[in-house]
């Protein structure tokens, strides 16, 4: 087999598995259908907001505003789709949010991106904090505190008997669609040269290559994505408030590519995976969350830097160090 | 006279604060010469290419790079206008294979598009060709075969110089500046660098070298200015700087 082709037969197969999870679930457990698809839908967004920001880390930018983003696709598309009816085609609604996401992204990107580590992650922080009171503030056109209601869903999903099933298979998309793009970014020569910036951008610069282009661009393609992803949720949920996308939907598209690795791709999806599935149950834990939030982030930090998809490799380098502390012992 | 300069360095003065890193330093660099810059521990070497190269902006004077004033521009400009530099440390993406450290160096990873870099597109695959070819190329000049796909942190210290050299030279730079290219070398890999250096310079590319050894500077520069405290205290050819006082002096003291 041409070993081109390898990893997008292998992506085909992931997706088509994925996509016979409605059908099989439907047919064996009909009642768990509901809780199934909502994780899955979480799960599924989420593995393309973590593999956007992990797209920018390779760029050097830690982003803590991905959630403004999500909020930005989200509250366009409601905003013309829903609150003024603007638009009638849900999909352009969509496109709209991402563009709004991607023109901030780009004002916001082009006075911040040469900050280094620290400065770049408190401006995107602060910029998504911002957001709040300015959405609860404004009744028009944002709808203040009860935020904007009744986002219809996107066209063609009523084909399915309910919307769960619809917006699973949009989710299916949406996540390998990003995927598709991140992966074909990261194997191209625009790739080499974001991975180099994060390493040494004084080198890059003196490659003749003008660092703070790259970056920009890195940011708001991100972003754009991120705000598609943004609108989609916007119809899932049919409701969304100042409060729906918070402190902790940036922090937690952090945390997915902290928990799974950063060096590799795979890092953000089994990041995403793992912790959507945990937030769930976490839900329920309240201000107790936090706590696990916080023992999660030492554990990894201190313990496992390279996240699960260098556990194995880990657990390896222990096991043989062991051994040979006994043959020491042993000699 | 001037068509055949490459490089004019006017009346450069640069002040950090109160120290004066250099003071009215005037030279110039011709087409196909083998330049040396040398001068005790801070003399402002260092500095100088760093105005030079656009990293700083000169108090002072103008930098003129083939026929055309660089002062001011940004430094990724200037590189593109055809001049390349090294750093004083050995400077690498260290994560990255030799190749693709290469790679990085080659003119056309600056034409490559987003959109055709997700796409790719015939043009995309004609730039990655070109972008492939001339890395080849690069690394079959300085001999770095059994090691292109080697991470650049495994490699041995001269090889890091080597191919830090193979990066500022993939862009076929009309003027090669190498800021200490020998320091922490053994005897066997100065003379390779150095072999590498002078054959550039023979296939018709203007060097400019900073170097504290002075056997290899004596050797192939043919011509040198020294600088002292940011001044510039001498110029001319190798055989002259060693008979001259002032930079006897200012090397070994009085």
């Amino acid at each position: 087999m041409n070993s081109r082709l390898a990893p997008y037969l292998t992506a085909l197969a992931v997706m088509a598995a994925l996509a016979l999870v409605p059908p099989l679930i439907k047919f064996i457990a009909p009642d768990k259908w509901e809780l199934t698809a909502h994780i899955g839908i979480k799960i599924l967004l989420n593995v393309g907001f973590g593999l956007c920001l992990w797209m920018m880390l390779q760029a050097g930018e830690l982003s803590l505003g991905q959630g403004g983003f999500i909020t930005i696709g989200a509250y366009t598309t409601g905003i013309l789709v829903a609150k003024y009816n603007l638009i009638s085609v849900v999909w352009l609604g969509y496109l709209a949010g991402a563009l709004a996401a991607a023109v901030i992204a780009l004002m916001l990107g082009y006075l911040i991106v040469h900050l280094k580590r620290i400065f770049f992650l408190l401006v995107t922080w602060s910029f998504a904090e911002m957001l709040h009171p300015v959405l609860t503030s404004f009744e028009h056109p944002f709808g203040g505190a009860m935020g904007i209601i009744d986002i219809p869903a996107p066209e063609g999903l009523t084909l399915f008997s309910e919307s769960w099933t619809g917006y699973y298979y949009l989710a299916l998309i949406y996540g390998f669609a990003v995927l598709w793009i991140v992966w074909r970014i990261a194997g191209s020569k625009v790739g080499l040269i974001t991975k180099s910036i994060g390493q040494n951008d004084t080198l890059v610069t003196f490659c003749g290559l003008y660092v703070r282009k790259y970056k920009v661009m890195i940011f708001v393609l991100g972003c754009f994505i991120t705000g598609i992803g943004g609108g989609i949720l916007a119809s899932y949920l049919t409701a969304i408030s100042p409060e729906t996308f918070t402190f902790f939907t940036s922090l937690d598209i952090i945390m997915f590519n902290l928990i799974g690795g950063m060096g590799t791709m795979a890092g953000p999806i089994v990041g995403a995976v793992i912790l959507s599935g945990l937030n769930e149950y976490l839900f329920a834990a309240g201000y107790w969350r936090m706590v696990v939030y916080g023992l999660i982030i030492i554990f990894f930090i201190t313990l496992l830097p390279g996240g699960m998809v260098s556990l194995p490799a880990a657990l390896r380098k222990r096991f043989t160090r062991k051994t040979k502390k006994q043959e020491v012992g042993l000699g | 006279m001037a068509d055949r300069s490459i490089l004019r360095v006017e009346n450069v003065s640069k002040n950090f604060g109160g120290l004066v890193a250099l003071s009215e330093v005037s030279f110039h660099i011709e087409k196909g010469d083998f330049f040396g810059l040398i001068g005790p521990n801070g003399a402002g070497k260092s500095v100088m290419v760093n105005v030079i190269s656009g990293l700083y902006s000169p108090n002072k004077g103008r930098v003129e790079f083939d026929g055309r004033q660089i002062t001011g521009l940004r430094p990724d400009r200037i590189i593109r206008e055809g001049l390349s530099r090294t750093f004083q440390h050995s400077t690498l993406f260290f994560d990255l294979s030799v190749r693709e450290n290469i790679m990085m160096g080659v003119r056309a990873m600056a034409d490559m598009g987003l959109a055709e870099a997700i796409l790719g597109s015939s043009s995309a695959r004609s730039k990655d060709k070109a972008i492939e070819d001339r890395s080849q190329e690069v690394i079959d000049l300085l001999g770095l075969e059994q090691q292109a796909e080697e991470v650049a942190a495994n490699l041995p210290y001269g090889l890091q110089k080597i191919v830090a050299i193979g990066i500022a030279i993939a862009p076929k730079p009309k003027l090669l500046i190498l800021d200490e290219p020998l320091t922490g070398l053994v005897a066997a890999e100065v003379d390779q660098v150095m072999g590498h250096i002078a054959s550039l310079n023979q296939q018709g590319m203007t060097i400019f070298i900073i170097e504290h050894n002075m056997r290899a500077v004596m050797n192939f520069c043919s011509r040198i200015v020294v600088l002292s405290f940011g001044n510039k205290i001498a110029e001319g050819a190798p055989g002259e700087i060693q008979r001259n006082r002032e930079v006897i002096k200012s090397y070994l003291g009085e």
